[in-house]
């Protein structure tokens, strides 16, 4: 579920009485977005947390017998709903609402507890948004079992709503007042009076709380971070390039031809002329060796037109004027280049006007295909997926 | 570099056969990974502004070509996935990255006159990997052969979802297709 995504449904089976993980922690309280369910779970009353302002936490109760109990134990949801609120002690606002839909019977088998945050952008952090429809309470939920005082109440289970499938990181606050009864399961195990570690994955600390602002701040933060990084590597590249080249190039010929005399040298050049002094028909398909061909070019290196013409000898194949090709040759003091091997890059007059004209053709599929399938959404100024 | 086109179409290709094998893979994810192919065509900016023109401006060494490997892929990537929504940034970093490698693999095996490609795994290394040599971008061949392809690819994905609507039905069970609820609240 995503950022603006409103209701958060979290079904437990009954089943297990194991679900135990971790300890309560009294510190801490749940930050806006986070779901904290108390759910009732193995027949004991159904506790809640508050997220924060504006949510809303729905809790559905199982009112089966206690296991061991001869007697059908039935929570009255006053009962229930006070016991919430004293427990939260403090905790729970006025935008909390612990509400009871009595479902004395779902198969028997299922706490249901139903959240609705509010606001889910305020989840928005790193990822984690809240996403299970149906969590597996023996995954994701933690029992805690604490009493207090003597006060036969409730046991609290809390249950992690999970984000994309995962348990979200979080921690429980205070809980005094919310208590367990007396049921062994709920003091099986934990030191009391302690907090719960909702699962194994939820060390690290909770996002801190604020604005969506602060979201679509760090956002544009790491944007820009990425942006100046990517600089940073145009920058490198373009200081450290030269050295790493297999061979000196066209920038090197222009700079400091004398310099590179006798070497071989790489250039893109723009055919202006081809001398027809070369043998046979060997413009198309000759093997690529040295000494196939005789051809002669006047060339202008692409970029460098300013620098004149140059002439490419002993060329196996050549390109329309007009065209491109890429020469690997060694330098000769007089303007001219010895070429070793041709390639092609544009044989045609046309063939680069064609690759841009292809490639424009690309860039607007790519264009028409993504507007069909995404969208921006205005709430979080992002792309989201086109609905239908 | 092959042309855009070229690009996008063998991305296109690739994703929409990995989606038969893996769900997740869905049409919106192959969109996304046909972007990526993109962006290592992105250092063709040099033709609307010149690295030298930069360079002036600037004072410091310049140059567009990172674009055109592993470190600017990844990077470009990254900025562009911050432009999705929260919950899919990281799929589609994944999908950009994918289009934008297999788009320097298909770079790296056209025809190159020292017979190496270019320093695709830069910046961790320069190391330029040799090139098979297979084609020049100007032979509208290639691209003949990557709408063919492409081609064989659509009518094969189309008829593997028309049948039934099971596997469209599948998909939108997805986190991705899942609907957004929010916007009835």
């Amino acid at each position: 579920m995503c950022d603006r995504d409103g209701v958060v449904r979290v079904e437990c089976p009954r089943t297990e009485a194991n679900p135990f993980v971790g300890d309560v922690v009294e510190e801490f309280g749940l930050v806006v977005g986070e779901l904290a369910v108390v759910r009732e779970h193995e027949h004991r009353v159904v506790g809640g947390r508050p997220v924060d302002d504006g949510v809303a936490v729905l809790v559905e109760l199982d009112d089966g017998p206690l296991p061991g109990e001869t007697v059908e134990r039935r929570r009255e949801p006053q009962a229930v709903q006070r016991d919430a609120g004293a427990g939260l002690d403090g905790f729970v606002t006025d935008g909390f609402l612990a509400v009871f839909e009595s479902a004395p019977d779902q198969g028997g088998r299922r706490a249901l507890v139903g959240v609705e945050p509010a606001d889910c952008r305020a989840v928005e952090d790193d990822g984690d948004g809240i996403v299970e429809y149906e969590v597996d309470a023996d995954v994701l939920a933690e029992v805690v079992g604490e009493k207090q005082g003597g006060r036969d109440t409730p046991t609290e289970d809390v249950e992690a709503a999970g984000a994309a499938g995962e348990v979200v990181e979080r921690e429980i606050g205070s809980r005094r007042g919310v208590v367990a009864d007396d049921d062994e399961l709920t003091h099986s195990r934990r030191s009391r009076g302690r907090g719960i570690r909702l699962s194994d994955r939820t060390e690290t600390p909770n996002p801190p709380p604020g604005p969506p602002g602060d979201v679509q701040g760090r956002r544009l933060l790491l944007g820009c971070v990425l942006a100046a990084a990517l600089f940073g590597l145009f920058v490198h590249y373009g200081a450290t390039a030269e050295s790493h080249a297999l061979y000196p190039g066209s920038e090197e010929i222009v700079t400091a031809y004398d310099s590179h005399v006798g070497e071989t040298v790489t250039v893109s050049a723009i055919v202006r002329t081809t001398s027809a002094n070369r043998d046979g028909e060997g413009n198309d398909g000759t093997a690529p060796g040295t000494g196939a061909g005789n051809a002669t070019m006047t060339v202008e290196l692409r970029r460098f037109a300013s620098f004149g013409p140059l002439t490419v000898r002993g060329a196996d194949r050549t390109a329309e004027p007009g065209g491109t090709v890429n020469v690997l040759g060694t330098l000769e003091p007089d303007r001219t280049i010895t070429a070793q091997r041709v390639v092609r890059v544009n044989a045609r007059t046309w063939s680069e006007p064609y690759k841009y004209a292809v490639s424009a053709v690309g860039a607007a599929l790519v264009l028409v295909a993504f507007v069909r399938e995404w969208r921006v959404d205005p709430a979080t100024l992002g792309f989201e997926v086109r609905d239908g | 570099m092959a042309d855009l086109l070229t690009h996008v179409l063998a991305v296109y290709v690739l994703l929409t056969a990995a989606g038969w094998r893996f769900e997740r893979v869905t049409r919106s994810w192959v969109v996304v990974g046909m972007g990526g192919a993109a962006i290592p065509d992105l250092v063709k900016i040099g033709i609307l502004l010149d690295p030298r023109t930069v360079e002036a401006a600037l004072g410091v060494p310049f140059g567009y070509r990172p674009l055109s490997t592993l470190g600017g892929v990844a990077l470009v990537a990254g900025v562009v996935a911050l432009l999705f929504g929260r919950c899919h940034r990281w799929r589609a970093y994944g999908a950009l990255l994918a289009g934008g490698v297999t788009s320097l693999l298909l770079d790296g095996c056209r025809v190159f006159v020292t017979g190496r490609a270019g320093p695709y795994f830069y910046p961790l290394t320069w190391w330029r990997p040799p090139s098979p040599n297979l084609y020049v971008t100007a032979d509208p061949r290639v691209l003949g052969v990557a709408l063919a392809t492409a081609l064989v690819v659509f009518l094969a994905d189309r008829r593997r979802s028309d049948p039934g609507e099971g596997r469209r039905t599948a998909t939108t069970d997805g986190a991705v297709d899942r609907p957004d609820q929010g916007d009835t609240d």
